[in-house]
């Protein structure tokens, strides 16, 4: 600092130094003040860190008698009467028009009129209840479904909205998409018809390739091949699920799980007879130096299927997996 | 550069030729008054609905205070660093601490969902942890490059420092992106925060980051003076008494919590830093003193703008806060190099 005064530097510097540290002191403890006032109390259940809880499907008793569902966020949703159901998920909105009556519905994901079948959802508005809140309110509903994928920040501010926000969670296959149908099921009154629509999808699934020996079936992965990039969906993905349901050996996954990102050398060393990818990859995939893959050549095979269906982690999953298994095995059919 | 060409860019030279200061900065308020009003005003949903007003205000304004916060912290963070080095075209991100507040940021994420796949309870909310990852990596990274340049007092040392940590934290940043592309939902909250966004701030981020912001402005404020005195050369402000390494020491860590709140609430917002004090110094001058207040008001209301226009712009979704920053700030910043270069301004 500039020096008129008496005090000697070495003084001054302390002064300085004590006065800058103590304000530093006091900004990050106000800041950690502000957050501690603004976290929910200790019993609250909006306190514990999302878990993929597998009695998410079931309701709880509470003290008060009343019952409550527990979602991925770890808040407890009250079970009620809602009437005005907003789906701000792709995965729910199918969920939604399988069981609720369509008065029940007020609106549908931002991805409904994009969806492979966008006739379903018309009449009703599209919202993305995260990032759009003032469409969201204005259509005051009374349960607002959503998967939120790691955005709490806003889930948590259309909570402090005064809106009821239902949060399906990560979408990682058949597992959680059960858990979703049942919970859509409970919180529209429809949870029998859930549980019947669950069993349902689940015995479809199952029954596709049950004939088939494990020894039988076809090695493949899954592919999605964005310019020189060569994107993998593999164990924890709905993309290995479509594969193990229509009954292919999914060979990533023994060494990858989620969405790998594969190197074109890593891919020849996995060389599956089979791969399954979006409509319109093949000649992405074979025409280069991958032609070389066991899949392009006349023993092995890509198949093709459309990518809104193939990304689909919801119902859509079993009709993935019908066709692949159908294009893998054409000698079954 | 010298100092007295980092005054040259202050536009005027004869400064009777700039506005009064009192009307700038009257000029400035009216300027984030209106602002404001637009912020509060605009959105997708009709605040002539009296059961929604209050709730679409409180959303609005919640908003307002994010983008207002990061701005102010950005541009006084930005004069800051410039008066530091004596360089206006350096930016707060030069140091290092915007590139630890992005990494601390992303491990917040990647911790926000590790810890949600392993079904672990914390005592934090998980909407907390990313703007408390921010702070932390800021404070690391400050840790690093004090520790760094303890026994040099050089500008050119911390300048390095800085620049290196950059570096290092970029490449951690990266590795951490290449981790959150084998988890889709991992990837799609990176990407979000790596755009810049104030749009879910709420009461919690505005708690946690004003404190930072309002003390990290009026610290930065009892530095102005020091900084002006650092215009008329090292070798003068070193004769006039002026303990440089002081100066360097506290300027950063100013600067380090100011970076560290604004990427705590809006992620990757660029050129603020960079543009506002620009834009200001043609009117202010130099003086830090009066430049620090200016940026602070200034900056608030240039990020607050660019959120109004995010909301504005056509589109299924709103873009991002740091695209339109971006897409204002460069050639914003283009157009008052070429004119003050017009005026022999030499970079």
């Amino acid at each position: 600092m500039p020096s008129e005064s008496p005090v000697s530097p070495r003084k001054r510097r302390r002064v300085v130094d004590v006065a800058n540290a103590g304000a530093v002191l006091l900004a990050l403890g106000l800041s950690s003040f502000g957050v501690w006032v603004s976290t929910p109390r200790a019993g609250s259940a909006a306190r514990a860190l999302p878990s993929p809880d597998p009695l998410a499907q079931s309701p709880r008793l509470m003290p008060d008698g009343s019952r409550v569902l527990i979602d991925a966020t770890g808040a407890a949703v009250p079970l009620g009467h809602y009437r005005r159901i907003v789906s701000g998920s792709s995965l729910a909105d199918p969920l939604l028009l399988a069981l609720c009556s369509p008065e029940q519905i007020v609106a549908f994901s931002a991805r409904a009129p994009r969806a492979r079948d966008a006739y379903r959802y018309a009449g009703k508005p599209a919202v993305d209840a995260l990032r759009q809140p003032e469409r969201l309110l204005e259509l005051a509903p009374d349960l607002v479904l959503v998967n939120s994928l790691g955005e709490h920040a806003w889930v948590e501010r259309l909570r402090a909205s005064g809106l009821v926000v239902f949060d399906l969670g990560p979408m990682r296959g058949t597992q959680t998409f059960i858990q979703n149908v049942h919970a859509v099921g409970w919180l529209s009154e429809r949870h029998e018809g859930a549980a019947e629509l669950a069993q349902t999808f689940q015995r479809r699934l199952d029954a596709i390739a049950r004939q088939l020996a494990p020894a039988d079936r076809r090695s493949a992965i899954y592919l999605g091949i964005h310019g020189r990039q060569l994107f993998g969906g593999t164990r924890g993905s709905s993309y290995h699920e479509v594969l193990t349901f229509a009954g292919l050996d999914d060979v990533a996954a023994r060494d990858f799980q989620g969405w790998p990102n594969y190197e074109p050398e890593r891919l020849l060393s996995l060389n599956p007879e089979l791969v399954v990818t979006q409509t319109g990859m093949r000649a992405a995939l074979c025409d280069g130096e991958l032609g070389a893959l066991r899949a392009c050549g006349p023993s092995g095979g890509v198949i093709e299927v459309d990518a809104d269906l193939l990304s689909d982690a919801g119902l859509g999953l079993l009709d993935a997996a019908e066709r692949v298994h159908r294009a893998a095995y054409p000698e079954r059919r | 550069m010298s100092a007295d060409r980092f005054a040259e860019g202050a536009g005027p030279r004869d400064a009777s030729r700039r506005p009064a200061p009192a009307l700038v900065y009257a000029a400035l308020i009216a300027m984030a008054a209106l602002v404001a009003l637009l912020s509060l005003g605009v959105g997708h949903a009709d605040l002539a609905d009296d059961n929604l007003r209050g709730m679409l205000l409180r959303l609005r304004a919640q908003r307002l205070g994010g983008a207002f916060l990061a701005g102010s912290a950005l541009a006084v963070a930005g004069v800051l660093v410039q008066g530091l080095f004596q360089n206006p075209l350096a930016s707060p991100s030069v140091i290092g601490t915007s590139a630890g507040a992005s990494l601390g940021g992303r491990l917040g994420l990647l911790a926000t969902i590790g810890l949600q796949s392993a079904g672990t309870a914390i005592a934090l909310p998980p909407q907390v942890l990313l703007p408390l990852g921010c702070v932390l990596g800021a404070l690391g990274a400050l840790g690093l490059l004090l520790a760094i340049s303890r026994d040099r007092d050089d500008a050119v040392v911390l300048l390095l420092s800085g620049f290196l940590l950059s570096s290092l934290f970029l490449s951690l940043e990266g590795f951490v992106t290449s981790l959150a592309l084998e988890r889709w939902e991992l990837a799609r909250a990176v990407v979000t925060f790596a755009l810049g966004d104030v749009s879910a701030v709420g009461g919690l981020q505005l708690l946690l980051a004003a404190p930072l912001v309002v003390i990290g402005c009026a610290l930065a404020w009892t530095w102005a003076l020091p900084l002006d005195l650092m215009l008329s050369g090292e070798e003068e402000a070193r004769s006039l008494g002026l303990d440089q390494k002081t100066l360097r020491r506290w300027v950063v860590v100013w600067v380090a919590v100011l970076t560290a709140a604004a990427v705590a609430i809006g992620g990757n917002v660029g050129f603020v830093g960079l543009v506002v004090p620009h834009a200001l110094r043609p009117l202010l001058g130099v003086l830090h003193r009066r430049l620090i207040p200016a940026a602070a008001l200034g900056g608030g209301a240039f990020v607050v703008a660019c959120d109004v226009l995010c909301r504005v712009l056509p589109g299924r979704t709103e873009v991002p806060l740091g695209v339109i920053t971006g897409l204002i700030g460069a050639p914003v910043f283009l157009g008052l190099l070429l004119k003050h270069r017009a005026r022999s301004y030499a970079f």
